[in-house]
């Protein structure tokens, strides 16, 4: 890692405000947390409801507050700035978010959802524009044909591409995927996580990955992060966590399932 | 027209007959109105409080006006209370709503707390004391309702407001780095034109009602232009001995009102629509 | 003779564009006191299946079967009678199971007074050792708490034991650990395989979810386009598997393949629920597809209990 992180997170707080006047200081959802993302580089974040991976991830698109600590993107002091400017950096980080047909708007084109974030960057639509759109969706493996369809018109997988495809719009250096194939069949899942390496191949994209499935993540991420009621309990490259994790709870995580098999028929 | 009748059902459908007929007999009332000057207010005393007959179907008032020609003229008079009502409601209620549900926070407690205000007060009263207080008119008395009528869009704007601000792909676009102006523009107006037309539509009726209400307590319209409510006070003196003159107008209040709130009720219950997907 | 037999179930629901082939032909066979899986992805009819066996299907549907019988009675007659006293059923959200208004006492309650002759003090005594029995910890206090106030885990839990008082001796659970945390879904199957040993329930297990088979099932079945398409034991399905559908679901896992390495994605898409099918439903997208597949009517293979529907011989996998 001899370049700069992309993204740092040094001892970031969150904590929800407590119902009330009087009402107790609520225990922190994220507590202290820090790691780091190398540029080109996945980090995986694991963890179950109320681990408060959630929390962190919302509080990096800066859609939470964060209660102390700070986030660097790019070098660049994240949680430092302020409306019109905060609005513009957005184009730093897609993002894709677990059901694709509720995050694409059921009354725009394809074509049109993804020009809007280019519109909101400012750029000009017309033949230029129609052609990196076109090209997005290509990038993203979906003929040209999907552009004048709706979401609705989509199978699960489609329309996730499609979300894909308009968080790379900006061209941004991180990708923040919000447990990005738990709403897909296996079969789908599979040609996704294959998207998603192809893309981090040819652009370069890093990618911050947030799932309770760690066997999903821990297929493509370089690293590794577990999260439990808030803290970080385990974090590192992805190989060592997954050959020798430190945690009981992380054993219990990747030993479920196949492997394991209750054969008390098997014949 | 099959698909209509599936779509609205046949009370809807009904009632959208009745109401296109009112609103064409509205635009047409020169050429329907079997005595035109007199629906509009020319005397013809010769003919006091005529009966109802061939020659005066509905019967003639006090100054011997064709009852059937002066309703035909109030039609204009009451759609128009009744559309321009709700439509200045909407243009209050809808920004205050939308301020309100998307940005949250103080705006929103101002804006709704401000809200409160006039929904504290019982509505016919409050539209009887902003007549009086503006004193009597056509705009006026449109004014006057409207004033009690758009906190109820605001509430409804808002509530809709809330549930889409919190949708993913208002999210997606908001991460995306789409201005405030856009993401309204673009994906909060046009998914709350469905439900506030809908309610728009179930309160031309009311609206109409209390606009009536207003001229019949002698705070709407001014005579000679024809109204139904006003029509309804006049004929008040002459009642039950000449019954018709109170009863005709009323009748017809009744009717377009009626036609209204069931066409509003099936367009909110209409089935299929843009949200029939693909299995 | 096993305690639910389906063969050759069928369900189609017209629609006005056509009839809709939720479930084609699917076969199983569940021997008492097993937890046999169903799985498939979407659209598989694994879920329909279900629905089928409870007597739940949609309004004019037609169910077709050479037989679809529990313990030895018709399902096509007795699925209503049968649902909620021998058949219980466990769904994906336990919090939409119960409802929020009702404490869990009174909601245990009116589950026994409608299958139990009992006095009061025996039913709440009962409603007790049932909660135990689904290892939730102080029952007592479960039975003042409403839903709300019980974790997800704990839900799921007075789901099952609400089923147990019905005096249902087979459940049919349908993704039930879907909407859980793994931890707690791992205790939930867990429990259930504890009832089973412990009471001799048996359940038919349905998911998306090969971890949940291994977790958990004594046997499982394949689905795919509503065609039972393999089954047999557990170890055998997800070991020796037969059927290329089958192999192609499980190599498509994450944890399938070398890390960060092209994981092996089933080209194509199911065929669409309206098509007739002929020949085999995978072969359009199989990668051992031959000619015969399209057309003819595909043959079975066994090796003892280890059944599946395939044109390639045994062991040319």
């Amino acid at each position: 890692m001899s370049s700069a992180p992309i993204l740092e997170v040094q001892d970031l707080v969150i904590r929800y405000r407590a119902r009330g006047l009087f009402g107790a200081r609520a225990k922190p959802a994220v507590n202290g947390a820090s790691f780091q993302l190398a540029r080109g580089e996945t980090l995986g974040i694991v963890g179950e409801s109320g681990s408060g991976k959630t929390s962190l991830l919302r509080a990096i698109l800066r859609l939470l507050p964060a209660e102390s600590g700070s986030v660097r993107l790019e070098g660049q002091d994240w949680l430092a700035l302020k409306g019109e400017a905060l609005r513009r950096a957005r184009q730093k980080i897609g993002v894709v978010s677990q059901n694709p047909f509720l995050s694409l708007s059921p009354r725009l084109t394809i074509a049109e959802i993804l020009a809007e974030p280019l519109l909101a960057q400012g750029q000009r639509s017309g033949p230029e524009m129609q052609n990196k759109i076109a090209g997005l969706l290509s990038d993203c493996g979906l003929p040209a044909d999907f552009l004048q369809r709706r979401a609705r018109e989509l199978s699960g997988g489609q329309a996730q591409r499609v979300a894909i495809a308009r968080a790379l719009a900006l061209e941004p250096g991180l990708m923040i995927l919000d447990e990005p194939t738990s709403a897909l069949d296996v079969s789908v899942q599979a040609q996704i996580l294959n998207l998603l390496a192809d893309l981090k191949e040819s652009r370069g994209v890093s990618m911050l990955f947030v799932t309770h499935n760690l066997k999903v993540v821990a297929h493509i991420s370089d690293s590794l992060l577990v999260m439990r009621r808030g803290e970080i309990i385990e974090y590192g490259r992805t190989e060592q966590v997954v050959r020798a994790p430190t945690q009981d709870y992380t054993r219990e995580l990747l030993s479920f399932g196949r492997g394991n098999e209750h054969s008390a028929n098997a014949g | 027209m099959n698909r209509l009748v599936q779509r609205l059902g046949w009370p809807g459908t009904i009632a959208l007959g009745v109401v296109l007929v009112i609103v064409l007999v509205a635009v047409f009332a020169p050429w329907v109105a079997p005595y035109p000057q007199q629906g509009v207010g020319a005397p013809n005393v010769a003919a006091k409080l005529s009966s109802p007959s061939a020659q005066y179907w509905l019967g003639t008032d006090h100054l011997g006006r064709d009852m059937l020609s002066r309703i035909i003229y109030g039609t204009r008079v009451s759609l128009t209370n009744g559309v321009l009502i709700v439509t200045f409601s909407l243009l209050i209620g809808l920004p205050v709503g939308l301020a309100a549900g998307y940005f949250g926070g103080w705006i929103d407690e101002a804006l709704m707390r401000g809200t409160d205000i006039f929904l504290a007060f019982p509505a016919l009263l409050l539209a009887v004391l902003m007549a009086a207080a503006l004193g009597p008119g056509f705009l006026n008395s449109i004014i006057a309702v409207s004033v009690t009528w758009w906190p109820w869009y605001a509430r409804l704007a808002r509530s809709e407001v809330l549930v889409l601000r919190g949708q993913p792909y208002v999210e997606a676009a908001r991460l995306a780095g789409v201005s405030h102006a856009r993401i309204i523009a673009r994906h909060i107006l046009p998914a709350t034109a469905r439900p506030l037309t809908v309610q728009a539509a179930l309160d031309v009726g009311p609206a109409l009602l209390t606009a009536a209400a207003l001229s019949f307590l002698g705070l709407g319209v001014l005579p000679p232009t024809a109204d139904w409510g006003q029509m309804v006070d006049a004929g008040r003196k002459f009642f039950p001995a000449r019954w018709w003159y109170s009863a005709m107008p009323g009748l017809a209040i009744f009717i377009v009102a009626l036609a209204f709130s069931v066409l509003g009720d099936a367009l909110r219950d209409r089935k299929g629509g843009a949200s029939r997907g693909a299995a | 003779m096993a305690l639910l037999e389906i063969r050759n179930l069928s369900v189609a629901i017209p629609t006005p564009e056509g009839d809709v082939h939720a479930v084609r032909s699917v076969s199983l066979e569940i021997e008492r006191g097993e937890i046999h899986g169903v799985i498939g992805e979407s659209g598989c009819g694994k879920t329909m299946t279900g629905m089928a066996a409870l007597g739940l299907v949609p309004k004019g549907a037609r169910i077709a079967a050479d037989r679809f019988h529990f313990d030895g009675e018709d399902l096509r007659e007795n699925a209503g009678r049968l649902r909620g006293r021998r058949i219980g059923m466990i769904s994906q959200d336990p919090a939409a199971a119960l409802n929020p208004v009702l404490s869990i006492a009174r909601q245990m309650d009116d589950v026994l007074r409608a299958h139990r002759d009992m006095p009061r003090q025996a039913r709440r005594a009962e409603a007790v050792a049932l909660l135990a029995a689904t290892g939730l910890p102080d029952p007592e206090r479960v039975l003042k708490s409403y839903p709300h106030q019980l974790s997800g885990g704990m839900q799921q839990r007075v789901v099952i034991a609400q089923a147990l008082a019905t005096g249902a001796d087979f459940l049919i659970a349908d993704e039930p650990t879907t909407a859980l945390d793994v931890s707690v879904g791992a205790q939930v199957l867990a429990l259930l395989r504890k009832l089973v040993v412990e009471r001799g329930l048996t359940v038919l297990m349905i998911t998306h979810d090969m971890d949940v088979i291994a977790e958990a099932c004594d046997r499982a079945t394949v689905l795919y386009a509503g065609l039972s398409v393999e089954t047999g034991p557990v170890g055998n399905v997800l070991q020796q598997t037969g059927h290329p559908y089958a192999r192609a679901l499980l190599a498509a896992l994450p944890d399938a393949a070398p890390h960060g390495a092209k994981l092996a994605a089933i080209e194509g898409s199911i065929p669409p629920p309206r098509s007739e099918i002929n020949g085999c439903a995978f072969a359009p997208r199989c990668p051992q597809a031959m000619p015969v597949c399209a057309m003819q009517v595909v043959p079975e293979r066994a090796l003892a209990a280890h059944r599946w529907l395939c044109h390639l011989p045994e062991g040319s996998a």
